[in-house]
């Protein structure tokens, strides 16, 4: 068990709606994360997780309620739909504190994996071209990816892709890191060097909300469970409690579907 | 056909000069048309609405109309409204081919963009880039390397079509052409001569293009 974390949220939901005409996407999500802390999302596809997580870095503008960053709200929208949202320019400097990694990669086709992570450092940071290379080529080592500096995202396979991706959103220093299903879209055979990566990443300290449907890594990293479901979340608490002892209903079942289809697959 | 060797042999050098017309009119007007055309393909998928709309409406227009009224308004009726707006056909030719291939190049910037997939932008966005410096670093280099291809034929098609300008009297290679048939009245060996240059001309251009689209390829 980790030790407890009794730091301040830094990222906090309050009471948050968002539909897509008909379809109410997130009902009320009420969500506080600490600083250092390891969220984990599960719930069956559709349900709300990528939302939430894409409202948190304003990638999806909200329809009601408020999401703080460091007590400070980047977006609040009241009931009356009076509405505050953080100025473009502050709005850019907030999104390079959080950092997102897809579940399709997204990297940069046209750039070589060096210029995808060095580009946001230049052109953002303006750090000095020297400082980046040393930069890029630490970061890289440290996914095992050093041979990949010039290489194309094209000549990558999945596993390479995403750590690559994970790279270049860790570039930026971010101060929390989401993951949407980061292994999702992946081989099974490169899963693992993906997660090995994600492993090391609380050792430092980092902030971090992954979606995910890999129970035993979710059990073995997260600080604590979120399991979402049609746009609520039912239940939280840490693995063990969610894992092994969940209270709700939903939440068995959801379990129960995610195992035997493991069992199956593994088979 | 009898003596068509000797009489191409003479009268060639002056198609080939008509020729080199055709190509500078063409080429000109497809590099300044696609830098046009690529703005106005941005334009056109601007959030700004006006901005679109006008980018909208300048393509409605240029398509819609013939390239040849396109050519003789610039010519013949813009001298009427000012005197200074009296060009030299190469001029006239060349603003008008550009202006009409920057409207067909904006559709094909405007494709090129939309086809760009949605993830690229937010990767952008959620480094911290803002819209534009995503548009500039992101979006169009990669629409750029997917226009490569239709602008080719789209300077294919320019070559061509820039046979219209020896309606204005510039002589390209179509009028040179003509020019030499007032004179010796060889309209066969002529045509054949001044069509068989034009087949070399977009021949030479589909093999660029064939070479462009196969290097392009490589990243995708
Ligand atoms: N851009 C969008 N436009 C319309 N509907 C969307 C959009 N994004 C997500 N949805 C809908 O929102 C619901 C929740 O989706 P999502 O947040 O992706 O769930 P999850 O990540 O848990 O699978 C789904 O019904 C999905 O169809
Ligand atoms: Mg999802």
């Amino acid at each position: 068990m980790k030790e407890e974390k009794v730091s301040p949220p830094i990222l906090e939901f309050k009471n948050v709606y968002k539909s897509y005409g008909d379809n109410h996407v997130l009902k009320g999500i009420d969500l506080k994360i600490k600083k250092g802390e390891v969220v984990v999302l599960i719930g069956s596809s559709g349900s709300g997780k990528t939302t939430l997580l894409r409202c948190i870095n304003l990638l999806v503008n909200i329809d009601k309620g408020e999401i703080l960053f460091n007590n400070i709200p980047v977006i609040q929208i009241e009931e009356n739909g009076s509405k505050s949202l953080l100025t473009n320019n502050k709005l850019n400097e907030y999104r390079t504190e959080i950092g997102f990694v897809f579940q399709h990669f997204n990297l940069f086709p046209h750039l070589t994996v060096n210029k995808n992570i060095a580009l946001a450092l230049e052109k953002i940071k303006g750090m000095d071209k020297k400082k980046i290379k040393e930069k890029v080529k630490d970061l890289l080592s440290w996914v095992g990816l050093e041979s990949k500096y010039d290489a194309y995202p094209g000549q990558l396979s999945g596993g390479q892709k995403q750590r690559v991706a994970i790279v270049r959103a860790l570039a930026m220093e971010p101060i929390a890191m989401l993951f949407d299903e980061p292994t999702s879209a992946l081989d099974p055979e490169t899963v693992g060097d993906v997660l090995e990566v994600m492993r090391k990443l609380p050792d430092d300290g980092m902030t971090m909300v992954i979606a995910t449907h890999e129970m035993e890594f979710a059990r073995e990293v997260a600080d604590r469970i979120v399991f979402m479901d049609k746009g609520v979340i039912v239940e939280q608490g840490t693995p063990l409690e969610i894992l092994n002892a969940p209270k709700e209903l939903r939440t068995r079942e959801f379990l129960s579907r995610v195992l035997t289809r493991r069992r199956l697959e593994s088979s | 056909m009898p003596g068509f060797i000797e009489f191409s042999v003479t009268y060639l050098p002056y198609l080939l000069k008509g020729a080199l017309i055709t190509i500078e009119v063409a080429a000109v007007s497809v590099v300044l048309g696609s830098i046009l055309g690529t703005l106005i393909g941005m334009g056109r998928v601007s959030h700004i609405f006006v901005l679109s709309k006008i980018c909208q409406f300048y393509i409605w227009v240029i398509r819609g109309t013939p390239l040849l009224l396109q050519l003789f308004a610039i010519h013949f009726a813009l001298p009427t409204l000012n005197e200074a707006l009296t060009f030299p056909p190469f001029v006239s030719a060349t603003i008008a081919l550009t202006m009409n291939s920057a409207a067909y190049i904006a559709e094909i910037a405007r494709g090129a963009i939309q086809s760009i997939d949605k993830g690229q932008m937010e990767a952008s966005r959620s480094l911290g880039f803002n819209h534009r410096q995503s548009m500039r670093y992101i979006i169009v280099p990669q629409a750029f390397r997917r226009m490569l291809p239709p602008l080719g034929n789209e300077c294919i098609a320019l070559i061509k079509e820039s046979s219209l300008v020896s309606t204005i009297a510039l002589y390209d290679l179509l009028r040179t052409g003509q020019q030499i048939i007032s004179s010796t009245y060889r309209y066969i060996e002529i045509f054949t001569l001044v069509g068989v240059i034009y087949l070399i001309l977009t021949s030479i251009m589909s093999c660029i293009v064939g070479i462009i689209e196969k290097r392009v390829s490589v990243y995708e």
